[in-house]
């Protein structure tokens, strides 16, 4: 559970203040961690030591210590010297780790609870069991937060959003998958959704300065028990999701505010192919052009106003009233007018989710 | 120090929404290039493309003699400062400017002596051991920049940095940025929603609207010499009001009337208006507040007389009160006179003083007397 890394830094770093070699075995005899030597020699001596009752021993020179994880033993440790000095520096160094192994085991819990609970892998009457053994609130307002990553496994991302947040004991940081962090953040009374939107941004602009990563933030609603912590798991997933599809341009996005895409990405799919026909019979709106398509979202942009749209597109009025006609005979949908710019609004979003659903079935 | 060269930028989202144009800038090494745009012209993005936090759709961008289109983010060698920025909470101030370091796997020893380099360079030391809830919010974002300078990136990207500070800590925060920077001489763009901190403390302000670079130059440059109205109007509060003048041919020169007054047009002027057409033709002039001198009158006038108008309503900057007022149905400011108290609803005089007027083309917007 500790790596090797944090053994030897701990041993090191003892050895630094104390000028004592130290060494961590496992249970068989295999050196993990060590500021000695000749690290093979002393294989013998720890097996022997393992069979033994004694909790330290004088052997070869060096004194051995045991470490015990719940009455199991887990480590020994070897203190170069036979004086008393010797013998309190490994005491002390027995003391570090098992300190080390609680808090780590500890740790790792809150973690597997966290995460077994966002899955839903939990039986209720075992949730609440579990976090009351793990002194974790149940009845607190929580919300969860996705972080998605560019990159898989993407640990100098991971790094900072614990550096943001989890030495505040309340929230959880975890992962139940490579490409994202889920953040589980106690809700304090009085924060709204624009506080979490805060959040969100803030970890956006963490990451990418630090990180130096891209990411997108999605969050759910506020939950007031554990148990419901999954839900607002899910309802970030979906948001993420959702964001993706329609609103490409933000990297922050809450189920609370979907919009019009959180009635489109229910349809299903059958129902999406019928309606795409019905409008663009047997075209697809992927046949328009760039030009023709930068036009309609300019044009949707400044709500529907002819002249501020050929000012910004940089042409004249005439020419955009062209390519509108030229659209609605291609169509028979006149974007000029409000029931046809709004059915050709929504069937652009359609398509869009179409296509992703696409990207993800196959 | 290092030069940035951007070419023929583009930026076109999925949904076929454009974020930026043709956009071209070229750094000269270790200057503060202010940009200044309304929301959502584009500025971000920019800053995140170079960053290499997003993909361009086409262009090129150069750090030095490198092209770094295609270079990882981590590798640009590119410091960033958000708007959202903040410190780790619980670790001191010393470990928030390692933090990054460690995030670039430098080893332990290289991070102290760097921390405490810049540290000392940057005169921050003081604050090694605090946390960050010690600091006031103007320290917190010292420190933010002195955590970017760290890392010595090549280039230095602030996304409007200052907003989430209290109003009056704005000008002192841009003096610690500027003074930061005049230090380190790292090249730094500073993109900001607000003209007036861009020109406060950009060595050069590039005006960009809609995705696209509509001027860059000095402050004075731009000052004097906007190139369109696009970039009169998005100039320092209060900004540039315009009207619409008309150029008339009288016996050996020519003059133009406006505020019931009428102005003998300078000859330099006039050869450039006569050489492009413009006699007998109606132009657009830009008047800055500060060129236009308004004073409260006894007299009983009339509505709509010349040159007089009432005041909508009284706002200050740095110091000087303006008048707003509206004059032939367009919306003007002008710098109330010494001694003048006005209120509300007061009749006033108009006069305006200028050494050289500001012409634009009525119809494209484009500056008349000078030419990029």
């Amino acid at each position: 559970m500790i790596s090797n890394q944090i053994l030897q830094d701990t041993i090191e770093g003892i050895k630094s203040i104390t000028r004592i070699d130290l060494g961590v075995m496992d249970t068989e005899g295999k050196m993990l961690a060590s500021t000695l030597k000749d690290v093979d020699e002393y294989e013998n001596a720890v097996l022997a030591f393992v069979d033994s009752p004694a909790e330290s021993q004088v052997l070869q020179g060096h004194q051995f210590f045991k470490v015990f994880d719940e009455n199991q033993l887990e480590y020994v440790i070897l203190a170069k010297g036979e004086t008393d000095d010797v013998y309190m520096i490994g005491k002390i160094a027995a003391f570090q780790v098992q300190n080390l192994l609680i808090a780590y085991k500890e740790r790792f819990d809150k973690d597997n609870f966290i995460k077994n609970l966002l899955l839903d892998n939990l039986l209720l009457v075992d949730i609440y069991n579990r976090a009351k053994k793990l002194h974790i609130d149940v009845d607190a307002r929580r919300v969860v937060f996705i972080i998605e990553t560019q990159t898989e496994k993407d640990t100098n991302a991971l790094e900072t959003v614990r550096s943001l947040f989890s030495s505040k004991t309340k929230d959880f940081i975890t992962a139940v998958d490579e490409k994202s962090i889920i953040l589980v953040k106690e809700v304090k009374s009085g924060e709204t959704y624009d506080d979490m939107a805060k959040v969100a941004n803030v970890i956006v602009d963490m990451l990418n300065s630090e990180a130096m990563t891209q990411v997108h933030v999605a969050f759910g609603t506020f939950v007031n028990e554990i148990k419901e912590v999954s839900r607002s798991y899910k309802e970030a997933k979906m948001a993420l999701d959702v964001g993706k599809i329609f609103y490409s341009s933000k990297n922050v996005i809450a189920y609370s505010k979907l919009g019009i895409g959180r009635l489109i990405y229910q349809l299903p799919i059958p129902l999406c192919k019928m309606f795409i026909k019905e409008i663009f019979e047997n075209r697809s709106p992927d046949d328009f052009d760039e030009e023709t398509l930068v036009t309609i979202n300019k044009f949707f942009e400044n709500s529907l106003n002819v002249s501020e749209t050929s000012r910004q597109l940089y042409i004249h009025r005439n020419t955009l009233v062209y390519r509108l006609d030229k659209l609605q005979k291609s169509t028979g949908l006149d974007l000029r007018v409000f029931e046809d710019a709004i059915t050709f609004k929504i069937a652009l979003m359609v398509v869009k989710y179409m296509k992703y659903m696409e990207t993800i079935d196959y | 120090m290092s030069k940035l060269t951007i070419r023929n930028l583009y930026r076109t989202y999925t949904n076929h929404q454009i974020a930026l144009k043709d956009f071209k800038l070229e750094t000269k090494d270790g200057e503060l290039v202010a940009i200044v745009g309304p929301s959502e012209c584009g500025k971000s993005v920019l800053l995140r493309i170079i960053a290499g936090l997003e993909s361009s759709t086409d262009g090129a961008i150069w750090l030095d003699e490198q092209l770094i289109n295609e270079t990882d983010a981590k590798a640009r060698q590119v410091a960033m400062v958000f708007s959202n920025y903040t410190l780790y909470p619980e670790m001191n101030i010393f470990d928030n400017l390692a933090f990054g370091l460690k995030l670039l796997k430098y080893p332990p020893s290289k991070i102290k002596n760097k921390v405490y380099e810049v540290a000392e360079n940057l005169h921050v030391t003081e604050y090694l051991d605090k946390m960050p809830s010690d600091l006031s919010p103007v320290e917190c974002f010292k420190i933010v920049l002195v955590r970017a300078f760290v890392k010595e990136p090549k280039i230095l990207l602030l996304d409007d940095p200052i907003t989430q500070l209290p109003k009056e800590c704005h000008e002192e925060a841009l003096e610690e940025l500027q003074k930061l920077q005049k230090i380190t001489k790292v090249t730094t763009l500073f993109a900001t929603e607000r003209p007036e901190e861009g020109f406060q403390i950009g060595d050069r302000v590039a005006v960009m609207k809609e995705g696209e670079l509509l001027q860059i130059g000095t402050p004075k440059e731009i000052f004097d010499t906007p190139m369109s109205m696009s970039v009169a109007g998005a100039m320092m509060q209060p900004v540039m009001s315009f009207a619409e003048i008309e150029i008339c041919e009288k016996e050996d020169h020519l003059e133009t009337t406006f505020f019931g007054e009428t102005h003998h047009i300078e000859e330099e002027v006039e050869e450039i208006l006569r050489k492009k057409g413009y006699v007998d033709k109606k132009v657009i002039l830009g008047i800055r507040p500060d060129d236009l001198v308004v004073s409260l009158t006894e007299k009983d006038i009339k509505k709509d007389e010349p040159g007089t108008s009432e005041v909508k309503y009284i706002k200050e900057y740095s110091g000087k009160k303006y008048a707003y007022f509206d004059y032939n149905s367009a919306a003007f400011a002008g710098r109330i006179k010494e001694g003048n108290e006005l209120a509300p609803e007061d009749k006033i005089v108009i006069c305006y003083k200028n050494r050289v007027p500001i012409l634009f083309n009525k119809d494209t917007g484009d500056a008349i007397l000078y030419e990029r």
